[in-house]
């Protein structure tokens, strides 16, 4: 008799749960519910700021092509590749070397902005990845260029620069 | 532990003894390991934790290490390390798994890793790599990963260079068609390969021939693919309904880590060493940057936020194991709605740790000299909310599920582990506080300011499946209780140790251990003194556990209670298989 109530007792339980309020959020209408920030990376203080690791963004006019990103992504995932992009020239980027990310590879640790001394690279809460072809998970350095929507820049996310004609 | 060496000095002279900090080395010469591992354990230490093999070419020898600790209130906090080196061409080494049965699967590790021959051993076979692996034992170090196989990725037409300067995407870069062309072979092929089947007598059929003993047994295959087994397969002799004798088969999620630890700096072992457990993963990571930290020398400058932030995603990263692992407990017990409910409340604590953290499961959180980032602001006040709001959703499980008679019936007094047994298999975690052992790696050696804390860790006497649950939720009440406080606690300052330059470690050697969700896990680095870890022996929870606990608890109980017993233990494939 006590177990049969102990039965009944657990079911009410369950069946309270009836007018609680949903867990599962509906996606696509409503917000993901991310964090907004930019996971960015001071060199100076060696400190990050808190803030979501999506897809990178990549300030090219800080980029000195140095490929410290790629060194350290190397023995992890080996995702970052430093491509050449003639169209683009700045001062500090005589080579016009940047990185370029497989997202097919790419783990979302985030060390690669730690390993940037120029605060050039960063991460942001843009998490629709997904693709039905594998090349076009390969983002180049123009398109890692592009900010995207979603997201509230760092305070390290600084000024763009003018390019170098020629 | 000073007449600990004395006595074992009396026994032979030219063994060498350090003592460094908790931790004692005893380094004995080959013919006195046995005597010298008596005189050990008469002493107290016997709560095997680890065996570890490390490869010397230069020297030409093998270092093998016991790593034993105790369960006693004054040794708790010790650690002995017992070993010897051996040379390298003829790696014959004395079996110590009379003295703590426990290190039987440790050694049948070691064995197949480095290729030591444990003499005396009960059972010295193939545990983790493939059957039909006829390479060198891979942790040797003139086993090179990266020159092995290479002809073959070149074969393939998949030769992977590191800069390759040009835009658009290079070549380099398989399409979804190259995977094609690589991964499946024609139907002739196939059809081939179906004949080609090698004589070798595989691992597989040797279980079956061991729990086979007489002609009333059956051997039946528990996995791979059931899913009470996750990824490993439990050879079971059954007679009748009844299991007699059990034979775990492991290996299945092998991935190398030890030996992929050594080609990676101290910073990119990070992302990949949470792999294993990926609803733990602070938990795996926190060992090993405290053993980093150590042979970086820089143990003594972590700023003291970074390691109540520390703290914080460590019982973080335990409540998300323990809702996981609680919400498939349902699952096999036939109680669907504690599986909904426990992963629904888990996205409470996984909206506070991704705030922090920046991930949902793998954070890569913890660097060796503190944290990567700063708590953002108003997090504070979000965690304390979000610790009362999981609280009232913990209240209601013991309503639905720890007061359930149907539960009950199902664990009670199921799987009962003794505490003698559960102390010389060397059992760690739940497992072993439910056999009613006081051990906490948080308690017996406080690491990263838990001895400020105010906690309780909860114990049990009966040792049945349904304790080691109840252990398992009573410790989520502790977990928000070390959080609430952590949070109070914490003071504005800086989180992180900034490196300047090259980061190489000391010559030496470190071993740390902490407390995960699943139990105490360890991390044994040896470096010589370059970027790169020379060694990094990696003790999982879940090897100790299962491999010990399964062969002594399963056998006499009835088939529909392997499941509840197996994940009882806390089991997980990947985190064993490392």
């Amino acid at each position: 008799m006590v177990e049969a109530l102990k039965i009944i007792k657990a079911m009410q339980s369950g069946l309270r749960h009836l007018f609680y309020s949903r867990v599962t959020r509906r996606y696509p209408e409503v917000d993901s519910g991310l964090p907004e920030g930019y996971y960015s990376f001071d060199p100076k203080k060696g400190v990050a700021t808190a803030g979501w690791k999506g897809r990178h963004y990549l300030e090219m006019d800080k980029c000195t092509g140095c490929q410290l990103c790629s060194f350290m992504c190397d023995e992890i995932s080996n995702a970052i590749i430093m491509v050449e992009v003639p169209e683009v020239r700045f001062e500090q980027n005589k080579k016009s070397l940047f990185p370029s990310v497989d997202y097919g590879r790419c783990v979302f640790c985030g060390l690669c902005v730690d390993a940037c001394p120029f605060e050039c690279l960063h991460m942001t809460p843009e998490i629709r990845l997904a693709d039905y072809d594998r090349k076009k998970l390969y983002y180049s350095p123009l398109e890692l260029s592009i900010q995207p929507a979603v997201g509230k820049p760092s305070y390290v996310v600084g000024k763009r620069k003018e390019r170098v004609e020629g | 532990m000073k007449d600990l060496i004395d006595e074992a000095l009396k026994v032979a002279p030219e063994t060498k003894c350090s003592i460094q900090g908790n931790r004692v080395k005893i380094l004995a010469p080959v013919e006195s390991v046995i005597k010298i591992g008596e005189l050990v354990k008469r002493y107290g230490f016997d709560h095997i934790e680890s065996v570890c093999g490390t490869d010397y070419p230069a020297d030409n020898t093998i270092e093998v290490l016991y790593f034993v600790g105790s369960v006693r209130e004054e040794l708790k906090s010790k650690v002995v390390i017992l070993g010897s080196r051996i040379p390298r061409g003829e790696p014959i080494f004395p079996t110590l798994t009379n003295i703590w049965p426990g290190a039987y699967f440790h050694e049948r590790e070691e064995y197949e890793m480095l290729g030591i021959r444990f003499e005396g051993h009960p059972q010295l076979a193939r545990l983790l790599l493939p059957d039909d692996w006829d390479d060198i034992p891979p942790l040797r170090k003139d086993f090179h990963v990266k020159k092995w196989g290479a002809a073959e990725r070149e074969d393939a037409g998949l030769k992977i260079e590191r800069a390759v300067l040009h835009h658009p995407p290079p070549e380099c870069i398989p399409s979804a068609d190259d995977f094609k062309k690589v991964r499946n072979p024609s139907f002739l092929e196939r059809f081939q390969q179906a004949f080609d089947v090698p004589e070798y007598d595989t691992l597989g059929r040797q279980l079956f021939d061991w729990v086979q003993k007489d002609e009333r047994t059956i051997a039946i295959s528990f996995g791979i693919q059931h899913p009470g087994s996750g990824h490993m397969r439990l050879v079971l002799g059954v007679d009748g309904d009844t299991v007699t004798e059990v034979e775990p088969d492991i290996g299945y999620v092998h991935r190398g880590k030890e030996k992929m630890c050594e080609y990676k700096n101290y910073f990119q072992n990070i992302p990949q060493l949470e792999r294993p457990t990926i609803h733990d993963s602070t938990g795996m990571i926190f060992p090993y940057v405290l053993a980093a930290e150590e042979i970086l020398d820089i143990a003594d400058k972590v700023p003291e936020r970074a390691k109540y932030l520390r703290i914080i995603m460590a019982e973080f990263n335990r409540i998300l194991n323990h809702t996981y692992w609680l919400g498939i407990m349902g699952i096999f017990t036939g109680h669907s709605t504690m599986f909904m409910w426990a992963m629904g409340d888990r996205e409470i604590i996984i909206d506070a740790a991704q705030r922090l953290g920046g991930a949902r499961v793998t954070f890569a959180y913890l660097v060796p000299g503190g944290v990567r980032n700063d708590a953002p602001e108003g997090w504070e006040d979000y965690v304390l909310k979000a610790c009362d709001k999981f609280e009232k959703r913990l209240d209601r499980y013991r309503e639905i599920y720890f007061e359930n008679p149907l539960f009950l019936d199902r664990t009670v007094g199921v799987g009962v582990l003794s505490r003698q047994d559960a102390i010389d298999l060397g059992i760690v975690g739940p497992a072993l506080r439910a056999s009613g052992v006081y051990s906490d790696t948080r308690k017996d050696e406080p690491y990263s300011l838990y001895d400020t804390i105010d906690f309780d860790v909860p114990v049990m006497m009966d040792g049945d499946s349904y304790a080691r649950c109840m252990v398992s939720y009573m410790e989520m009440y502790q977990s928000l209780r070390i959080i609430r406080q952590a949070v109070k606690m914490m003071k504005p300052g800086p989180v992180r140790y900034h490196f300047r330059g090259r980061v190489r470690g000391k010559v030496g050697e470190a071993y740390a251990r902490t407390e995960a969700a699943r139990g105490s896990i360890s991390f044994y680095i040896v470096s010589d003194g370059k970027e790169k870890p020379y060694r990094v022996k990696i003790n999982t929870p879940s090897f100790r556990n299962l491999l010990a606990g399964v062969k002594k608890i399963l056998p006499g109980h009835r088939i529909a209670d392997v499941p509840v017993i197996h994940w009882s233990l806390n089991y997980w494939a990947v985190d064993a298989d490392r």
